[in-house]
């Protein structure tokens, strides 16, 4: 079981999501009772990255801009691990659940996971305001616990699929023209289901917030594609 | 190591290995690269192998995976996730695929309805990292058997390389020593303990901007660039350290294992970390560098190796092999495993 110790959440703004998941992670890690060193892995869990960027992976930039154990090897040096992971709307609780895994290797520390997405280029039509939000983990503690995730693919519609096009007229590689699934973010009962044109990082925003005030404990995403994923919490 | 409730291994490899060889004076001879540089001379490498026009990322991944499946004898239902790892993960017209995960796309062309499917992305360490997850979730008891897929196709690197004045952007050159290819592993459970063991997984992000690879601002696909020599040079000053400490925390004996397969940037630079690693840890049983005809092929590097030296007979039941990965980052980290039993019938 993964429990998430703090998070926090803004709006990118202006800025770069570099920047914003940086700034974020700062302050979370300030606020929090543990220090930058504690932790040992980072997982970035999105879709959208600046000029559809594929290597390397964005948590080790991340890592980088923190300066988290940006050392060479030495046999007693603690280090720290990143990766990216992805599937649609639905990758931060892909991050969650690897999270779990890669805990019990970095054992003794926390995970950094970090959620966003940012306007790959001005030539794509981008119609998002996209939110960050980032999630000290660890396999204990005080904070929401994860107690089961479905993940499930029986409405997946292949003509959902985004991808990019090179459009000769703004010469640039550009985010195609797809046709999303429609649904729209509701309460059902105990179940927070979010919107599915929501991207990841508001999907924990939104979630995380109900959460906090004791509204739900369980989370529904409804990707564009139509693949969704249900969460329970504690 | 990680102990779990369950042990994993390997239950099958598989690469496809496109037919079409493109040697290396038709795209890099001396005299098309700037100062006469000799790419062949510098790197080792012949050539590339190129895909057929129709294939990208998802039918190169595709025919690796019915091939592993196929080697396996697993019925496809019976697997539970689906981790698609490659870099490129782009059309035969060199669109890239963005939403949801490619693994999806490619569970459905291999009929595998009821599994968990996201894509992890590491660069060309990509492959370790999916494995590494996938054999935790099996020791833990969530799931059976995973599929972990990659097809690369990433040979338009070099025609947009060649787009530029390679005097003014030296950083391009690199991308002429990619190769197309694909691979895949299943990995399941096993009754025996120690079948897979891995390192401890490492980023050292302070070279997280020696290898970049994002959308061509001016033609379709990707372009990469790379200060291919600053980033060996982080490879080669962490191994030795990485190597000693990986052995000791794998309990492995260096000596003891059978097959060693390094992520091949190109032939000579796995001979120079070869050179570190038997300063470290001693001789080299057998090393697989022969990479010189599939060139530089990102996460599908190691299970390419693999599949040549299966053809090439090398490869016995319960054979040991240790992989190494690094990947723009930069990752470090290693799998050790056994070759699958009935592996001299594949």
């Amino acid at each position: 079981m993964v429990v998430i110790v703090g998070w926090k959440s803004s709006p990118i703004g202006r800025s770069s999501l570099l920047k914003s998941i940086c700034n974020l992670s700062r302050k979370l890690i300030a606020e929090s009772s543990i220090t930058l060193n504690d932790v040992n892995l980072i997982i970035h869990a999105g879709v959208y990255r600046r000029n559809f960027r594929t290597e390397p992976a964005f948590a080790s930039h991340v890592q980088g801009e923190l300066g988290l154990k940006c050392k060479p090897i030495s046999q007693q040096s603690n280090h720290c691990f990143s990766f990216d992971v992805s599937d649609g709307s639905c990758s931060p609780y892909v991050a969650l659940n690897s999270a779990k895994h890669m805990l019990k290797i970095k054992s003794g520390g926390y995970a950094l996971i970090t959620v966003g997405d940012e306007r790959p280029n001005a030539q794509s039509k981008w119609s998002y305001q996209p939110i960050s939000c980032v999630m000290l983990v660890a396999l204990e503690g005080d904070g929401a616990k994860l107690k089961s995730t479905i993940f499930d693919s029986k409405l997946f519609d292949s003509s959902a699929v985004v991808s990019t096009i090179f459009d000769e007229t703004k010469s640039a590689n550009i985010i195609a023209e797809h046709t999303p699934f429609e649904r729209k973010g509701t309460v059902d009962g105990e179940k927070f289901i979010g919107n599915a044109n929501w991207l990841s990082g508001q999907h924990m925003h939104e979630f995380l917030t109900q959460y906090s005030q004791a509204m739900t404990k369980i989370h529904q995403i409804n990707d564009h594609s139509g693949k969704t994923v249900t969460a329970t919490w504690m | 190591m990680t102990q779990g409730l369950f042990h994993s291994k390997i239950l099958s490899f598989a690469s496809y290995i496109p037919e079409n060889f493109v040697p290396i004076e038709e795209f890099a001879a001396v005299g098309d690269l700037p100062g006469k540089l000799d790419l062949h001379r510098l790197t080792g490498i012949d050539g590339h192998r190129r895909s057929d026009l129709a294939e990208g990322s998802l039918e190169l991944a595709t025919k690796a995976a019915k091939k592993c499946i196929h080697r396996s004898k697993i019925e496809p239902d019976k697997i539970d996730l689906v981790i698609n790892c490659a870099v490129s993960n782009l059309s035969s017209s060199l669109g890239l695929h963005i939403s949801p995960s490619m693994a999806t796309i490619i569970a459905k062309e291999l009929g595998i309805n009821e599994a968990i499917c996201f894509d992890i992305s590491n660069a060309c360490s990509g492959m370790i990292t999916s494995l590494m997850i996938a054999d935790s979730m099996i020791k833990s008891g969530e799931i059976e058997t995973a599929l972990i897929v990659s097809g690369e196709n990433i040979t338009s690197l070099i025609d947009e390389a060649k787009s530029n004045n390679l005097w003014l952007k030296s950083k391009a050159i690199a991308s002429m020593t990619v190769g197309d290819g694909s691979a895949a592993y299943l990995i399941g459970r096993s009754e025996a303990p120690n079948q897979v063991i891995f390192s401890e997984p490492f980023t050292f992000a302070q070279y997280n901007k020696l290898c970049i690879g994002e959308a061509s601002k001016k033609r379709a696909g990707p372009l990469m660039r790379t200060k291919a020599s600053q980033l060996q040079q982080g490879v080669l000053d962490n191994l030795s350290e990485f190597l000693t400490r990986s052995m000791r925390r794998m309990e492995l004996n260096w000596s003891e294992i059978n097959h060693v397969y390094s992520h091949p940037t190109s032939p000579k630079a796995v001979d120079k970390g070869a050179e570190i690693a038997i300063a470290a840890v001693g001789p080299i049983m057998q090393l697989h560098n022969d990479s010189q005809d599939i060139a530089n092929t990102a996460s599908t590097s190691h299970c390419m190796l693999l599949e040549k030296s299966l053809k090439a007979g090398k490869l016995n039941s319960g054979d040991s092999a240790l992989l190494i990965s690094f990947g723009s980052g930069l990752a470090m980290l290693a799998m050790y495993f056994h070759m699958p039993e009935g592996i001299e019938q594949w």
